[in-house]
C-alpha cells in the first residue's frame, strides 16, 4: 500500500485507540461464568455474591409457589446427584416444568445455601425435536 | 418396493452419481476432453434430478402421512394443514440436509447451464466442486442422516407433529430463506475455485458470480429479517435480536457477502484486491458451512439447536478442514497471478473507503464468530484437559462461561456507526484520490445536516450519547444519499428536459448498480434509525386484574377482562387491553395465551401490539390465573422499531435494482 506514513501512523493511533479504549472500559457485562450445580454445592465459597449461570434439572414435587402471586418460586434443582435450593422472583418461562432443564442467572447466598435468580432459560429437549433415541 | 426403501436408494444414487461426476469433471479437464466434460455437465444435471425425485418421495410420504418413515412421523401428524406438511420437509435435521442437497444441486445446474458457453474453461472444475460438495451432503444423508429411515419394529400409527412454536408464517419462510443464502454461496465458491485452478483469474469469474452473490446476500438478509420478525412476534420477550447462536450464524456470510460486493468494484476499477477478493468467496462460503454445522450440529447451546451428536461434529469438523487447506492452498500457490494492477494513492479516495467498509465488516465477522463459539471452545478445553491431564494438563481452560447479548451490543455498536459513517463517505469520495474543493463541495451539505440531526433530539429529552450518534450519522448518511439523487436528476434534465420523477427513474434504470445501491444505503440508514430507538426503550412487568390500569410512558393500559374460547388445535386465554392515549381509547390489545392439545405442557404466548411510524405499544401475556383474573404482563414501549422493518424492505428495493445489472454494465461506478 502506498498510503503517506504519517496517515499509516494516524490511522494505527486511531484504531489502536478505539480498541484499547473498549477493551479497557469493559466492564464484563453481558459475560457470566457459566456452571452446573454440583459444582456451585462443591465449593460455594467459589461463587457466592456474585453473578453466575447454574445449568440443572428442575427435581420433580420441589417447585412451590407464593400464594397470591405470580412471579414468586422456590424450587430445586440438580445436577449429577447433588441438589440446590431456588429463589425465582420473576415470571417463569413457558417451557419451565418439573424435570426439565434450566439455566438461571442470579447469586448465591452468602451462606451458599440458596441461589437468588431472577431470569431463567428453560429448554425442553421435546421443544424442537425428540431425543432420537427416546422412541426407538 | 415402500417409499422408504425408495427413498433410501435414491440417497446412495445421488451419492454415487456425484462421484462419478467429479471423477469424469477431473478426468476431462486433465485430458481435455470435451467429452468427458460434458459426461460431467450431465452428471450434475442427473445429481440433481435424483435430488428433486429425493425431494418428491418424502414430500409424498409427508402428504400420505406414511409414518413408518421416522422423520414424517417426528414432524408432522395427519391433522396438521396441508401447507405444514410440506414444509415439515425442512423442520427438521435430516430433511433440512436433503433439502440442502437438493438447492444446491439445482443452484449448480443453473449456474453450470447459464456459463457454460462463456466460461468453458471453468465449467469442469466448477463442476468437480461442486458435485464434491454434493458428495459430502449426500454422504451425511446416507451414513449419518437418512431422512427416509424407517421404523423397523412397532410402526406407529400417528405423527408427534410439529412445534407449535414453528407453525408460523414467519418461520416457513425464515429457514428457506436463509437456506436460499447460505446454499448459493456454494455458485460463487466453485467459480473462485474453478478460477484458480484453471489459472484464469482475470475478473470474469467475479463477473459471472457478482449476482449469485447478490442472490445470496438478498435471501440471507430476507431470512434474518424474518427471523427477526417471528422473534419478535412470537417469542413475546419484546425484542427482534438477541445474538442467538443460530441467528448469527446467518449473519456471519452476511457480513462477508457484503464486503465482497463491495471490494469486488475495487478491482473492476483498479485491478486491486485479488487475493482479497477470492478470500472473502471462499471466507463467505466457509461461513456458510460453519453455519450449518452450528445450527445443525447442536454443538453451540442455543434454543434452536437440534440435539448434540458428536459424529456429525466430527465430519462438519473434517470438511471444513478440508476445505480451508484446497482453497487457502490454491490462493497460494496461485499467488503469482493475483498480483494487483493498481496501488492506493490516498486515504481520501473511495477504494480507500472501501477497504475500510471490507476490514470492518471482517472485524464484524471475526468478532461475532468468536463470541459466539467461545464458550464452546472453553468447553472443548475443558473436556480435552480432562481426557488427557499428562499433555495439556498445564492449560487452564478457566470457567465456561455465556456471553449474552450486552457483550455482543457493546462491540458491534461502534463497529456499527462506524460502518454507517463510511456508507455515507464512501459514495462522496472520487476513485483515486478526492481534491480539496470537491470535499468541500460533498460534504458541506452532508455535515451541516447532521449536526442538525444531532442537536434537535436534545430537545426531545433525548439524551444517550449512542442514540445521538446514530441519529446524527443518519441524518449525515441521509442527506449525501438525497444530494447523489438530485444531483444525478439535475444532470439528466440539463441533458434533455424532462419530469423529476422520469429522470429518477431513468438514473435507477440506466446505472442500476450504482442508485440501486445508494437505495440500499437508504434502506441502511432507515434501519439505524429504527435502532437508535432502542436507546428509549420502555420495559415493564406487572400484575393486572380486570378493571385496573397501568401507566406505560405516554400511554394507559386498562385491563378489560379475560376470554376463554378453542378451536380444533388449541384452547386460548386472551386478555382484552384498552389502549389510552390522552384519556382516548384508540386500540385494544388482545395478548393470548394457547395451549395447543398436542403439547399441553407448553402454552404458546401470542403477542399483540399497536403499531404507528412513531413506536409499537407491545404486550404479551407471561401468565394468567382464571379463577382471580390476574394477569401477569410484559409490557414494551418500542420507540421507531417499524422503521427497521421499512429499512430492511427499501434495503430489499435496492438490492433488487441492482440485481438487473447487465453484465456489461459492469462499469457504472
Amino acid at each position: 500500500m502506498a498510503l503517506p506514513i504519517a496517515t499509516k501512523a494516524v490511522l494505527a493511533l486511531v484504531v489502536a485507540g478505539a480498541v484499547s479504549y473498549l477493551v479497557l472500559a469493559d466492564d464484563g457485562e453481558g459475560v457470566l461464568e457459566y456452571v452446573y450445580a454440583e459444582k456451585v454445592v462443591a465449593s460455594p465459597s467459589d461463587y457466592a455474591g456474585r453473578t453466575i449461570k447454574v445449568h440443572g434439572t428442575v427435581v420433580p414435587g420441589t417447585i412451590r409457589q407464593k400464594v397470591g402471586s405470580s412471579g414468586d418460586y422456590t424450587f430445586e434443582i440438580e445436577s449429577e446427584g447433588e441438589r440446590l435450593a431456588v429463589h425465582f422472583t420473576n415470571m417463569v418461562p413457558d417451557t419451565f416444568a418439573e424435570g426439565g432443564e434450566v439455566v438461571l442467572t442470579g447469586q448465591l447466598t452468602e451462606d451458599g445455601g440458596r441461589f437468588d435468580s431472577d431470569e431463567m432459560a428453560a429448554k425442553c429437549p421435546s421443544k424442537y425435536e425428540e431425543e432420537p433415541m427416546a422412541n426407538r | 418396493m415402500t417409499i422408504a426403501s425408495l427413498g433410501s436408494l435414491t440417497i446412495l444414487l445421488i451419492f454415487l452419481m456425484s462421484i462419478v461426476t467429479v471423477g469424469l469433471s477431473v478426468a476431462g479437464a486433465y485430458r481435455r476432453s470435451p467429452r468427458l466434460i460434458e459426461g460431467g455437465v450431465q452428471g450434475l444435471y442427473a445429481t440433481f434430478g435424483l435430488a428433486a425425485f429425493a425431494s418428491s418421495l418424502i414430500v409424498y410420504a409427508f402428504l400420505s402421512g406414511d409414518f413408518s418413515i421416522q422423520y414424517v412421523q417426528h414432524t408432522s401428524d395427519s391433522a396438521m394443514p396441508l401447507f405444514y406438511k410440506i414444509t415439515a420437509f425442512w423442520g427438521g435435521l435430516d430433511g433440512s440436509l436433503l433439502f440442502w442437497v437438493l438447492l444446491h444441486t439445482l443452484f449448480g445446474a443453473l449456474a453450470v447451464r447459464a456459463n457454460r458457453k462463456r466460461h468453458r474453461e471453468l465449467i469442469p472444475h466448477v463442476v468437480a466442486v461442486l458435485s464434491a460438495i454434493t458428495l459430502f451432503f449426500a454422504g451425511l444423508l446416507l451414513f449419518l442422516k437418512d431422512p427416509f429411515a424407517p421404523y423397523l419394529i412397532d410402526i406407529p400409527t400417528t405423527g408427534k407433529g410439529l412445534n407449535p412454536l414453528l407453525q408460523n408464517f414467519y418461520m416457513i419462510f425464515h429457514p428457506p430463506s436463509l437456506y436460499l443464502g447460505y446454499v448459493s454461496l456454494a455458485v460463487p465458491y466453485a467459480f473462485g475455485m474453478a478460477a484458480l485452478i484453471s489459472g484464469q483469474v482475470d475478473a470474469n469469474w467475479q463477473r459471472s458470480v457478482r449476482r449469485w452473490v447478490l442472490f445470496s446476500w438478498i435471501f440471507l438478509s430476507i431470512g434474518l429479517i424474518l427471523g427477526g420478525l417471528w422473534a419478535y412476534e412470537e417469542l413475546g420477550w419484546g425484542g427482534y435480536w438477541a445474538w442467538d447462536p443460530v441467528e448469527n450464524a446467518g449473519l456471519l456470510p452476511w457480513f462477508t457477502t457484503v464486503a465482497f460486493l463491495h471490494s469486488v468494484m475495487i478491482q473492476e476499477r483498479r485491478g486491486m484486491m485479488k487475493v482479497w477478493n477470492v478470500s472473502l468467496i471462499i471466507i463467505s462460503f466457509l461461513l456458510t458451512i460453519i453455519g450449518t454445522f452450528m445450527t445443525r450440529s447442536g454443538v453451540v447451546q442455543s434454543v434452536h439447536a437440534f440435539g448434540e451428536d458428536s459424529d456429525l461434529a466430527w465430519t462438519f469438523g473434517a470438511f471444513m478442514l478440508v476445505i480451508v487447506v484446497f482453497s487457502f492452498g490454491l490462493v497460494i500457490w496461485r499467488r503469482p497471478l493475483l498480483r494487483a494492477r493498481g496501488e492506493l494513492e490516498s486515504a481520501l479516495s473511495r477504494e480507500f473507503a472501501f477497504l475500510v467498509n471490507n476490514w470492518l465488516f471482517l472485524t464484524c465477522a471475526v468478532f461475532v464468530l468468536g463470541a459466539t463459539m467461545w464458550p464452546t471452545f472453553i468447553e472443548w478445553m475443558q473436556i480435552l484437559v480432562e481426557r488427557y491431564p499428562n499433555a495439556l494438563g498445564w492449560i487452564d481452560p478457566g470457567e465456561r462461561m455465556v456471553i449474552g447479548p450486552p457483550f455482543f451490543n457493546r462491540y458491534m455498536r461502534p463497529l456499527g456507526l462506524a460502518l454507517l459513517l463510511l456508507t455515507g463517505v464512501g459514495p462522496l469520495l472520487a476513485w483515486r484520490k478526492t481534491t480539496g474543493a470537491n470535499l468541500i463541495k460533498q460534504f458541506t451539505g452532508p455535515l451541516v445536516f447532521g449536526v442538525a440531526c444531532t442537536i434537535a433530539p436534545v430537545f426531545l429529552e433525548i439524551d444517550s450519547p449512542w442514540g445521538l450518534a446514530c441519529f446524527g450519522l443518519c441524518g449525515f448518511t441521509f442527506w449525501t444519499i438525497v444530494q447523489e439523487f438530485y444531483r444525478g436528476i439535475i444532470l439528466r434534465r440539463s441533458r434533455r428536459p424532462q419530469g423529476f420523477i422520469e429522470a429518477m427513474s431513468g438514473l435507477l434504470l440506466k446505472a442500476r448498480r450504482r442508485y440501486g445501491g445508494y437505495v440500499v444505503h437508504l434502506g441502511i440508514v432507515l434501519m439505524f434509525f429504527g435502532w437508535a430507538g432502542n436507546a428509549y426503550k420502555i420495559e415493564r412487568k406487572t400484575q393486572l386484574q380486570p378493571g385496573q390500569s397501568y401507566e406505560l410512558g405516554a400511554y394507559t393500559i386498562r385491563h378489560d377482562g379475560l376470554r376463554v374460547t378453542e378451536d380444533w388445535q388449541k384452547e386460548m386465554i386472551t386478555a382484552d387491553l384498552a389502549v389510552l392515549k390522552d384519556g382516548e381509547v384508540v386500540d385494544v390489545l388482545t395478548p393470548a395465551r394457547w395451549w395447543y392439545y398436542q403439547l399441553p405442557d407448553q402454552p404458546t404466548t401470542e403477542v399483540s401490539r399497536y403499531m404507528t411510524a412513531g413506536e409499537d405499544v407491545y404486550a404479551s401475556m407471561q401468565e394468567v390465573d382464571l379463577s382471580t383474573g390476574w394477569t401477569q404482563l410484559s409490557l414494551f414501549i418500542n420507540p421507531l422499531i417499524n422503521w427497521i422493518w421499512i429499512g430492511m424492505m427499501v434495503m430489499l428495493g435496492g438490492a433488487l435494482v441492482c440485481v438487473g445489472t447487465r453484465k456489461s454494465e459492469g462499469d457504472d461506478d
